[in-house]
């Protein structure tokens, strides 16, 4: 399913810019899913990412009237996301788990499997995957939680993350080999 | 093909992006090599679990767009004030800063021409554009109107030519002297200016 970018995004953000609340509220759900996935590249905890998001929202709203190109809105509402994930990760650096540890990660089917019992064997595969998803540079983490996040095309992501697009795509291309092989090298060793 | 081509036209077909011609490659090559098949479907495996996993894990996990956007508007009042208010502070500190500033030096240049008049005396390095000061009777009255038996004094500065005073003070001797010999030879045409009553 290819995600559809609304034709009047650059209307709405004409609107958001003068105050309207629906507008500004119908521009950030409509971005949510990927807007989280970026925020998931840059920190794991949930409640953090529900904060920072919290955060992202707030920021537009204040400053949504200082946008200058409407039609550029997805661009500055990444850049606005990722520099608040920043942010709040250097913020509380300490108490977060930027890159998981594998004492960590290898708890986290744990306390999963605590909540599923039904779904014991498929959550602990998407652990495994998350995990070995977090391992990944920051830069090919972006590209694939964005991708997987709303199914974007590539245009798509390369004007979120303002790149061209071959990079996109080499980045996924890099990120799906990184994964494939150390999922390979893990059931090897097992 | 190479491996890294063959992964690029499997990314390409994973992400939809793939184009006819970039298909038939891939066809061609995955029939005719099981290894770029096995690598195909490995990928598409884990393209599905990928997509999945972050969904499971990620979108569908923490709270509401809906409910986070209700709370960050009406969070927005509430840090609207205090930012109203360190805006406004900033803001006049930097005018007391700037007031200060101008105060200060205002009294500077105040207590400079309080303690030593010959400041007034212009720094400039043209001696043609000096401006000269006065002293005794015609202090600080600016320009004087010379009456006859009046001493002027000019009183130079270090940053004005000596030899440009010497030759000033040479003519305004030689101006006295004329204007004295005039008072001598006619008496009742050149007087001294009567000063108005009450005035000094």
């Amino acid at each position: 399913m290819k995600a559809k970018q609304p034709q009047n995004e650059a209307v709405l953000a004409c609107a958001a810019r003068k105050g309207d609340k629906d507008a500004i509220k119908t521009l950030i759900t409509n971005n949510w899913q990927w807007l989280k996935g970026i925020v998931a590249s840059v920190v794991q905890n949930q409640n953090d990412i529900d904060d920072i998001l919290q955060n992202i929202c707030v920021t537009v709203i204040q400053k949504v009237h200082t946008l200058r190109e409407p039609e550029r809105f997805r661009v500055w509402l990444a850049v606005l996301a990722k520099r608040q994930a920043l942010k709040y990760r250097m913020t509380k650096k300490r108490n977060l788990n930027i890159l998981l540890s594998d004492e960590i990660a290898r708890e986290v089917p744990d306390q999963h499997a605590e909540k599923d019992f039904e779904n014991l064997e498929l959550n602990e595969q998407y652990q495994q995957i998350m995990f070995e998803t977090n391992l990944l540079p920051e830069k090919y983490r972006e590209a694939l939680l964005l991708k997987y996040s709303k199914d974007l095309s590539y245009a798509q992501m390369a004007e979120i993350l303002d790149v061209p697009v071959t990079t996109v795509q080499i980045r996924l291309v890099r990120a799906r080999r990184m994964i494939h092989q150390r999922l390979i090298a893990k059931s090897r060793s097992n | 093909m190479t491996q890294q081509m063959l992964e690029i036209l499997i990314g390409k077909f994973l992400d939809a992006e793939i184009s006819p011609a970039e298909k038939q490659m891939l066809d061609a090559a995955l029939e005719r090599d099981q290894q770029a098949k096995d690598l195909f479907n490995q990928l598409k495996e884990l393209d599905t679990l990928n997509q999945q996993a972050v969904t499971s894990e990620v979108i569908e996990k923490g709270r509401s767009a809906e409910d986070i956007f209700e709370d960050a508007w009406h969070e927005r009042k509430r840090i609207r004030l205090p930012y109203m208010i360190t805006a406004m502070a900033s803001r006049k500190f930097a005018a007391g800063i700037a007031a200060g500033l101008l105060l200060g030096i205002f009294l500077f240049n105040h207590i400079q021409l309080t303690r030593n008049p010959r400041r007034l005396v212009s720094p400039s390095t043209s001696t043609q554009s000096a401006v000269l000061g006065t002293q005794g009777s015609n202090q600080g009255q600016g320009s004087t109107q010379l009456t006859p038996g009046q001493t002027i004094r000019f009183f130079p500065t270090r940053d004005i030519n000596s030899e440009l005073l010497i030759q000033l003070n040479y003519q305004i001797q030689q101006m006295q002297k004329q204007l004295d010999e005039l008072r001598d030879n006619q008496p009742g045409a050149l007087k001294p200016i009567p000063k108005p009553d009450g005035e000094d």
